[in-house]
């Protein structure tokens, strides 16, 4: 009975989805599987027959059949590690001018505790955050709709050393509604900024 | 004679790291420079002033210790704000940050935003000055 349906099963598979059907083995590993699962689980202890079977290449399921490359591919994050080496802790970063922003970087670094020493002059500095930021203001469709004058911000930084010129960090946000305007863009890039420098 | 030692080595590995600290922190009766945000560096200075914040504030960089730089943004209430919210106040936010001038290093950074603020630039700049204090006195 078991062995018909893993069959009906694998023809299934195969007339739905050919390609996939010709990168996979043969269904025959599977059904021998189930026959030591029936037959021969008294001979073998059970966890040795729990990882031969893991082990096994077997049939891909109905499901995992369905996932198309496309799908498979994971959505990017907002927060993109440009280069795997990390920030070292204790390091001088300067912030430069994002016309007025760079103050509320600076005061979302220090209110989220990232563990980096910020300078005013560059010349004393390892590493240099960049950026952007924008405001949209609540318009009065907005206001007559909604019922809320909150503005929407998104601010976009790069953290680059300074001597090889490489950027070490990325990082952008999008706040709708925000709350805070402007303070809650520097907050945010304060707390994910703490994941790009290194715990020693 | 071992106690007595053993509280001078502690001491020793203790002291660079209390230093440390003490140069990122803004000291009481520092001499701090107010450098120009758009007129905001007014109400800064006035709430200072109000507040009691123990520093000293001086005309010229030269003989300051430490600068207050930031910026400050207002919006208006508009017409849509008035006639849908009934609301006449303005949406104020600003930042600013403490910088050591012979370090370079930046000691303080705060940044406040207010929603239909009440005294408009005032406000925050008393914000400003409160959570300045609060970081001298080590609150």
């Amino acid at each position: 009975m078991f062995k018909m349906a893993a069959i009906l099963v694998a023809l299934a598979g195969m007339v739905a989805y050919p390609a996939v059907a010709q990168t996979a083995q043969p269904s025959g590993a599977q059904s021998k599987a189930q026959d030591n699962a029936q037959t021969g689980a008294q001979q073998k202890p059970p966890a040795e027959t729990q990882a031969e079977q893991q082990n096994k290449p077997t049939e891909p399921s109905t499901e995992a059949a369905k996932k198309t490359p496309a799908d498979a591919k994971p959505n990017a994050p907002a927060k993109v590690s440009v280069n795997a080496t990390k920030i070292p802790s204790g390091s001088r970063i300067y912030v430069a001018p994002m016309g007025g922003f760079e103050n509320y970087v600076i005061a979302g670094i220090l209110k989220k505790k990232v563990p980096v020493s910020v300078v005013s002059d560059r010349d004393k500095a390892e590493y240099e955050i960049r950026g952007a930021a924008e405001t949209e203001k609540a318009g009065w469709a907005k206001m007559l709709f909604m019922g809320s004058q909150n503005s929407n911000e998104q601010a976009s930084i790069n953290v680059q050393e300074i001597k090889s010129g490489s950027v070490v960090f990325a990082y952008s946000v999008n706040k709708l509604n925000s709350v805070r305007g402007k303070q809650s863009a520097g907050e945010a890039i304060g707390k994910h900024l703490n994941e790009a420098i290194g715990k020693d | 004679m071992k106690k007595l030692l053993l509280i001078i080595l502690a001491a020793a590995f203790c002291l660079p790291g209390w230093a440390k600290d003490e140069g990122k922190k803004l000291p009481a009766h520092a001499k701090v420079f107010l450098a120009p945000m758009g007129g905001f560096e007014n109400d800064l200075k006035t709430a200072i002033e109000k507040k009691k914040v123990p520093v000293e504030i001086v005309a010229e960089r030269d003989k300051a210790d430490f600068e207050i730089t930031g910026t400050s943004e207002t919006e208006k209430a508009g017409k849509a704000k008035k006639v849908i919210m009934l609301d006449w106040h303005s949406n104020e936010q600003a930042s600013i940050t403490v910088s050591n001038l012979k370090s370079g290093e930046v000691v303080f950074a705060y940044s406040v935003n207010k929603q239909s603020s009440a005294h408009g630039k005032r406000s925050t700049a008393e914000a400003c000055a409160k959570h300045l204090k609060d970081q001298i006195e080590g609150k």
